[in-house]
């Protein structure tokens, strides 16, 4: 009897009836809601005795009190009975049995769990309960179906008409906006991971958002750096040649080589050279720009020729342009001007192994039914598979390719350099590459860029990424890259390279450096995400503007437009930097900032270039009123109108600069140095390599070349690293004989055989220590710093600032002198290679001490 | 959108005659243990736990028992639990085996401890060697088509 009615209780009735044993109150109704809850959280374990009771009490009674207090009453009545241990261990087992039960139960399919909770912890994300696109794509539609057991969200209220406006998406927002607009076509990309800043009309990318400055430095020594350079723009000139020529040569800097000279006339090379207001040479630089000659089109008379400019500077270059050629009436006729806004999307590779990630993303096509395809261009690209840098190409040199869509051979895998050779590889594929770069091919131009019909039919021909993806569904075998089809774009590019004999002139060291010479992609506008993506994934590193600057530094070349203090450019984003610097100095308080009045720095946030001419002007402005007798202040007010904010005049090409060198020394006035520029000028824009082109200087040149500027690169001597906006002061003549002292035969920094040793603290102690706190007089300014901070390349602080002419002919001769009064002759202050060193001070806005540095006069 | 914390006590109620009652309920044992809140921590004791006290578990026939209570009160519980003198007028001891803050996990400990148990009884050779063999092999067969 026992047996039994405990074998009835403990028999396997541990599941189905409902639970009444959680509640807290048994009398307490429960909901069919709650009662299911409690089953789900206790995943069917019952205790045995309520769900037994209840089953008994309840089948035809149904639920509800009455049942339960019976079977509670019934099982109550019974008196306590001794267990065996059969028993024991039976319902042990029943009570594992029923537990192991209630635990595989428990889950997402009991509803104790959402399918959201069974994610695996590198795909979880927050609020996935309510959103289902944060989960991974298998799921969703299970976690739609548990979604719709919750709570429905509110009805939302009809949308305001701005909302209803607006687009729903920030790539359909990027699609409505038109062609001239702010943003670049990878902005969205860009703003994702770095830092934008609104520079030139345009939101452009500054640096990355990681800590990443010396390995993106690595990375141009030794990998490939990627950046959007689609800011840069170019203005479009259609006719005649001769037109064009006649035109340009109105602007250009004369010095320089023609721009219709043959190479750059056949469109086999671009020329970078600078855009002056017309007829103002030498002053009024406007920019710096590159002319790119479209190869001649057999059967056409009209020529075209692009100049890309600084998108600072771009509306002025179109509309000084358009004003020349207006105001000549052949010209009106037979000339095209248009403003290419827009039109363009250009990348700039720096680094060795940017040339193996476009030979491997850009697919040539070759197929004869698609129009302008340059197919010698493709065997030169083919054959420069072989070449291990873009440094080796002839500088300034154009590829058209056409190229299929690079979303059919996504993603793109560069073989690894560490490779080991094939086995295949034929020497004399080593012996074709040397001999087509030295003879380098003509007509590689030519392609279907240039034409804007194909261009605008291209962005019909792009089909979206839907169909990318249905294409690769098709595929047997998933992952195997798509085959072109007929119907597919074909899309022309222009590989340029990015060196000239400008860059190569202005640095010794950026000669060889990848930043000077490499390569320049040009797509037509619309593709630029697509061709973007894949460099990416192949590999290539992004830079910001920051990025760029930096590269150009540790080459030791100056930047545009940030050390070109002659262009608008460089006045407007030195005034809006200047004003920044100047609203976070007046909003720290006084004793957190630097007291530049005691400093003696008058100009802490910008360089005051034009304020060393002012002394100048005030000369002259003296002599003038002198006869009248007007008071003094008149005088400065005068003084101080002359010098409104306008560029200087800089002598930034490389001749003048070569004639600078070789007469500054021997030039004992400045008025000689002036004059024998002056003639180096003249000389240079008759006649220059076989084109007629007498371009008669203005009569004020005399007058811009005696307050004109050079470029200096600065290089510190012992300790010290100039910072942005430092003062470069003339040296004494102590200071120089101790300099020569220090350096054997006169070099220009302290090397290890002239001090017999190591170089070290106590070697360096011969130089004379600078004082603290001795700042030399304001007529001692010789000129600023544009760029400067401690270089990775070089292990020690650089500079390029930009100096008075003025100022460095006297320190040349101050120099000369004191040589030529102590050891009799001067003939070291002339480097090997001929330019002459010039030993100054340096100090920074907010330094105590001036350290001693050597400069070189740079283009 | 403070989250409520739980407990979950793992109890095992041993009376002292060494008998079972079959009709001992959950209900029973919890108000057990709030008569032995209401007489050990007074009337605030029994007022803060009343609401989140819950014995969501009895097996009277293996004497296990979950209690549910609030995270900062489980200590008290936890107390007033040991301090449980008897159940319906029949003396037991209450002792709490585990503590867990997941039912599952609980469930888990649950199942280890029923399974020390079985080796407990058949350790102290109270049943003849053939007889617990056939319950460890019938018992283990369960398990095993259930890990399966």
């Amino acid at each position: 009897m026992k047996r039994t009615a405990s074998g009835g209780a403990a028999g396997g009735r541990q599941h189905g009836g409902h639970a009444a044993s959680g509640a807290d109150d048994p009398h307490k109704q429960l909901n069919s809601k709650q009662r299911k809850k409690l089953k789900q959280q206790m995943g069917g374990l019952q205790s045995p005795a309520a769900s037994g009771g209840a089953h008994q009490g309840g089948r035809g009674a149904g639920r509800g009190e009455s049942s339960r207090g019976l079977s509670s009453g019934l099982a109550e009545g019974l008196p306590p009975r001794q267990l065996n241990v059969t028993q024991a261990i039976e319902s042990r087992a029943a009570e594992i049995s029923s537990l192991e039960r209630a635990l595989a139960n428990s889950g997402e399919f009991t509803g104790t769990q959402r399918v959201f909770q069974t994610v695996p912890r590198h795909m979880r994300r927050r609020a996935a309960s309510h959103n289902v696109k944060r989960l991974p794509v298998q799921i969703r539609q299970r976690a739609l179906q548990q979604m719709a057991k919750d709570d429905q969200p509110q009805p939302t209220k009809k949308k305001s008409r701005k909302q209803r406006r607006r687009a729903d998406s920030l790539r359909e927002e990027f699609l409505l906006r038109p062609a001239q607009n702010k943003w670049l076509e990878t902005h969205i990309w860009h703003a994702k991971r770095m830092n934008m800043i609104e520079k030139w009309g345009y939101k452009l990318a500054n640096y990355p958002n990681d800590k990443s400055r010396r390995a993106a430095h690595r990375a141009s020594k030794h990998q490939c750096v990627l950046h959007d350079a689609s800011y840069t723009q170019p203005v479009q000139i259609r006719g005649p040649e001769h037109a064009i020529a006649a035109l340009l040569r109105q602007f250009l800097d004369p010095t320089f080589p023609d721009c219709a000279h043959s190479d750059y006339a056949r469109g086999d090379r671009r020329l970078v050279v600078f855009m002056h207001e017309r007829g103002a040479y030498p002053a009024k630089a406007l920019d710096l720009v590159e002319i790119m000659w479209q190869p001649a089109v057999p059967g056409t008379q009209d020529r075209t020729a692009w100049i890309w400019t600084h998108p600072a500077a771009h509306s002025r270059v179109a509309a000084v342009l358009a004003g020349a050629a207006d105001s000549d009436a052949e010209w009106q006729s037979q000339l095209a001007i248009t403003s290419l806004k827009g039109e363009f999307v250009r990348f700039q590779f720096c680094g060795p192994r940017s040339h193996a990630v476009l030979f491997e993303s850009l697919k040539t096509c070759d197929a004869v039914d698609a129009p302008f395809v340059n197919q010698q261009a493709h065997d030169v690209w083919s054959h420069l598979q072989l070449a291990q840098s873009a440094t080796v190409v002839p500088p300034g040199v154009l590829i058209s390719l056409t190229v299929h869509d690079p979303r059919l051979a996504f993603p793109v895998v560069v073989p690894s350099r560490l490779a080991t050779t094939d086995p295949d590889e034929d020497p004399q594929d080593n012996e074709d590459l040397v001999e087509m770069l030295k003879s380098w091919p003509s007509g590689l131009a030519a392609g279907g860029i240039w034409n804007e019909t194909v261009r605008s039919q291209l962005l019909a021909a792009r089909f979206d990424n839907k169909t990318l993806q249905a294409r690769r569904s098709e595929n047997l075998i998933p992952g195997t890259r798509l085959e072109p089809t007929p119907t597919d774009a074909r899309i022309p590019v222009l590989l340029v390279h990015r060196g000239s004999a400008y860059t190569a002139s202005q640095s010794e060291h950026g000669r060889r450096a990848e930043i000077a010479a490499g390569w320049d992609l040009v797509l037509p506008r619309g593709w630029a995400m697509e061709f973007w993506l894949t460099f990416v994934f192949a590999g290539a590193r992004v830079g910001g503007l920051r990025e760029r600057r930096d590269f150009h530094f540790e080459a030791r070349l100056p930047c545009f437009p940030d050390d070109f203090p002659e262009t608008p450019a460089y006045v407007a984003d030195a005034a809006d930097l200047g004003s920044q610097l100047a609203a976070k100095h007046a909003r720290t308080p006084k004793s957190k900032r630097p007291n530049y009045d005691a400093m003696q720095v008058d100009s802490p946030f910008e360089p005051p270039f034009l304020s060393l001419l002012v002394a100048d002007d005030l000369a002259a402005v003296v002599a003038d009123v002198e006869a009248d007798a007007t008071s003094a202040d008149q005088v400065a007010d005068l003084a101080v109108e002359h010098a409104e904010q306008r560029p200087i005049v800089v002598l930034h090409s490389p001749s003048i600069v070569r004639a600078i060198h070789a007469y500054a020394a021997e030039a004992d006035a400045f008025e000689d140095l002036c004059e024998a520029l002056q003639q180096a000028m003249a000389a240079a824009s008759h006649r220059r390599l076989g084109t007629p082109r007498d371009i008669a200087l203005p009569a004020d040149a005399p007058a811009h070349i005696a307050a004109s500027f050079v470029r200096v690169a600065v290089t510190p001597l012992a300790k010290g690293s100039p910072t942005d906006r430092g003062i470069v002061y003339a040296a004494t003549p102590e200071e120089i004989l101790a300099w020569h002292a220090v350096t054997a035969a006169g070099e220009a920094r302290p090397s290890t055989a002239s001090l017999g040793g190591p170089v070290n603290a106590s070697a360096l102690s011969h130089l004379p220590q600078p004082a603290l706190d001795e700042i030399p007089p304001a007529d001692s300014i010789m000129g600023y710093i544009t760029s400067g901070h401690f270089s990775l390349e070089h292990g020690r602080g650089q500079a390029i600032g930009c100096c008075r002419l003025k100022s460095l002919h006297a320190a040349i001769q101050l120099t000369k002198h004191t040589l030529e009064s102590a050891l009799g002759h001067s003939r070291t202050m002339v480097n090997k290679n001929g330019s002459l060193r010039i030993i100054a001070r340096v100090r920074c806005p907010t330094g105590r001490v001036c350290r001693l540095a050597a400069l070189e006069i740079v283009p | 959108m403070v989250r409520l914390k739980t407990r979950y006590l793992l109890c095992e109620v041993l009376f002292e005659d060494g008998k079972v009652q079959d009709g001992a309920t959950a209900y029973m044992l919890l108000n057990a243990l709030k008569d032995s809140i209401e007489a050990n921590f007074g009337d605030v004791g029994l007022g803060a736990v009343a609401a989140s006290i819950q014995v969501k578990y009895f097996n009277p026939l293996t004497g296990m028992a979950i209690v549910r209570a609030s995270r900062d009160l489980a200590p008290m519980v936890w107390a007033a639990a040991t301090l449980v003198t008897a159940l319906r007028k029949r003396t037991c001891l209450v002792r709490v085996v585990h503590v867990s803050g997941t039912i599952r996990l609980l469930q888990r400990r649950a199942i280890e401890f029923n399974r020390d148990a079985v080796r407990l009884l058949r350790a102290h050779k109270v049943l003849a060697a053939a007889e617990c063999e056939a319950m460890a092999a019938a018992e283990e067969a369960r398990v095993a088509k259930l890990d399966a």
